[in-house]
């Protein structure tokens, strides 16, 4: 399983890797959503996207729009991983595509059950 | 960067060894992610080196709170989500065909912070075969406190983000200050009340379905054995009993039958028993 | 429409438990609270992130520096060997204050974007947040070292509750 962590923070981009590199994901990073979109358009092909909202260049809810234009991108499972904790904010998101929300601050164990809902956690540690 | 082999296999020993759970390879997660809090408290990088510090010196504290961290139940929303889905697709379908009244009794058993009764609504909002249906859910603690808690349905942030879809947050829950609070049609079903598994039960009525999840591990085999038996005399003879995903009746009441329900099981009592 | 003065959403109880929140679960320690005397003096760094639409404020987090090379090895589980450079330090704080800045903006009602985070530090920060007002505080104790978290908000706030 691969996948790519959208942050624009260093710090939270070394949590989610770790937390997801432990699960056996491979982790590609990206510090916002134009470089995010460099990398799926060098071809790499995750099966997950970690999203932060609030970045430079391009804020994650761009991100997640753009990736839902093209149908190359339709098998990637998109799930905000951010601060912004509004009930207005989460349907937002939703309505453009994402299909999880993970508020921050979270707990290792809260990304992970996540992906059980997703069912994008690795067999081997599904529980 | 995922545990050690060594540092995993020191952990299950000890856990084994102090509480009969058996963390299955696989597990290493679990096992990572339980005691990094304890890592950092206690002042070590990582988890490895917290348990490299275990294995040098012997220090009956900090194992009993390793144990503690690997055997503690959390609590989270449609936790497990399989039995949660066994119950829309499979387990409320079936009850539908049989039940011409219209109405559902359910029994959570060990409910604690009122997670698992409101993820049963939820999940009955969410089956079309019983829309509209009247649904009754009991539940049960021994602690008053945490019952009180149940009641007020109001969860953190951190609550919100254990295993609640977000399609389901923002449907069934409003934002209240740091906190989100369920809404008024999922925690009208619900009557939370204090009750020990240990004694008789009270008058209840008979109940479709019990949760009953990860709390018969707490028991030595007597205690399981009286617990399921007096389970059968408040289910209905067609009904559904749910334990958690590492709990069985098999060896410890014969009485019950069991059947795969999608990913996970429900059991049943047999037939000659009803 | 009530001719009481409307109080904000935004407190030092809401305050807390956020704090409380992040702290727990992003840095894995819990929150203690500052017994020794107030720090007056500015703090030699402080991490912000500025809250503007239907409410503009500011959630600032001042600490010396040892207090951030502590929350960021705390954060970043960084082993006792392991020496966090300068901006990876303020990257983290700056993450810190970013996520109790988004919790916060949550409690509001009405449409409040938040910004990115800024680290200030060095001779030149600047320490004073112009008309602005206090609307909450709290001096936590970061292993010995008191570290303040504050909220403020501008005059043109429009009044919103939650």
């Amino acid at each position: 399983m691969r996948a790519l962590v959208v942050d624009d923070s260093r710090a939270m981009r070394r949590i989610v890797a770790r937390i997801l590199t432990g699960l056996g994901y491979e982790v590609a990073e990206a510090g916002d959503g134009q470089q995010a979109l460099e990398v799926l358009a060098s071809g790499a092909k995750p099966d997950l996207a970690c999203i932060d909202w609030n970045m430079p260049v391009m804020d994650g809810l761009t991100f997640v729009v753009k990736v839902r234009e093209n149908p190359q991108w339709r098998d990637i499972t998109l799930m905000m991983v951010t601060t912004e904790s509004e009930h207005s904010q989460i349907v937002r998101a939703l309505a453009a595509g994402a299909h999880e929300y993970l508020i921050k601050p979270f707990t290792p164990d809260s990304l992970r059950e996540k992906l059980d809902l997703l069912g994008l956690l690795p067999s081997e540690v599904a529980s | 960067m995922s545990i050690a082999p060594e540092a995993f296999t020191f952990v299950r020993d000890l856990v084994r060894r102090e509480s009969a759970i058996v963390l299955d390879p696989g597990k290493e997660y679990l096992v990572e992610s339980r005691l990094t809090p304890l890592a950092r408290h206690a002042g070590e990088g990582d988890v490895d080196a917290y348990v490299r510090s275990l294995q040098v010196r012997h220090d009956p504290v900090r194992s009993r709170q390793v144990v503690e961290a690997l055997t503690t139940n959390e609590t989270s929303w449609f936790r497990d989500a399989d039995p949660f889905t066994a119950l829309r697709t499979q387990v409320l379908p079936e009850l539908a065909k049989a039940r011409t009244n219209r109405q559902l009794r359910v029994w959570c058993a060990a409910c604690s912070s009122g997670q698992e009764p409101y993820s049963v609504v939820m999940t009955a909002l969410d089956t079309p075969a019983v829309a509209g249906w009247r649904l009754d859910v009991v539940a049960t603690d021994l602690n008053e406190e945490i019952l009180q808690r149940a009641r007020r349905g109001t969860y953190s942030q951190l609550e919100v983000n254990r295993g609640l879809p977000a399609t389901t947050l923002v449907k069934h829950f409003t934002r209240e200050g740091a906190s989100w609070r369920i809404s008024p049609t999922v925690s009208a079903p619900v009557t939370f009340r204090p009750l020990n598994l240990m004694r008789p039960f009270p008058p209840m009525g008979t109940f479709d379905a019990v949760f009953l999840r990860n709390v018969l591990i707490y028991f030595d085999l007597p205690t399981k054995r009286d617990i399921l038996r007096r389970v059968r005399q408040v289910l209905a003879p067609d009904g559904y009993l749910f334990l958690g995903a590492a709990e069985m009746t098999m060896g410890v009441d014969d009485s019950w039958q069991r059947m795969p329900a999608g990913r996970s099981s429900v059991y049943r009592i047999r037939g000659e028993e009803r | 429409m009530s001719l009481l003065p409307e109080t904000s959403p935004i407190d030092d109880e809401l305050v807390r438990a956020v704090v409380d929140q992040v702290w727990e679960s992003l840095l894995g320690a819990e929150v203690v609270p500052w017994y020794g005397e107030d720090p007056v003096a500015p703090p030699a760094l402080q991490a912000q992130v500025t809250l503007t639409g239907d409410w503009n404020g500011l959630v600032r987090l001042g600490c010396a520096e040892g207090a951030a090379e502590g929350i960021a090895a705390a954060m970043l589980m960084a082993g006792a060997d392991e020496e966090l450079p300068p901006e990876d330090v303020h990257d983290a704080v700056g993450e810190v204050v970013n996520v109790v800045g988004g919790n916060v903006k949550g409690a509001l009602l009405g449409d409040t974007a938040l910004g990115l985070p800024r680290v200030l530090t060095g001779p030149d920060h600047d320490t004073r947040t112009v008309a602005a007002v206090p609307v909450s505080r709290c001096v936590l104790d970061w292993h010995g070292l008191p570290v303040t978290v504050e909220v403020f908000t501008h005059e043109n706030t429009k009044e919103c509750r939650s």
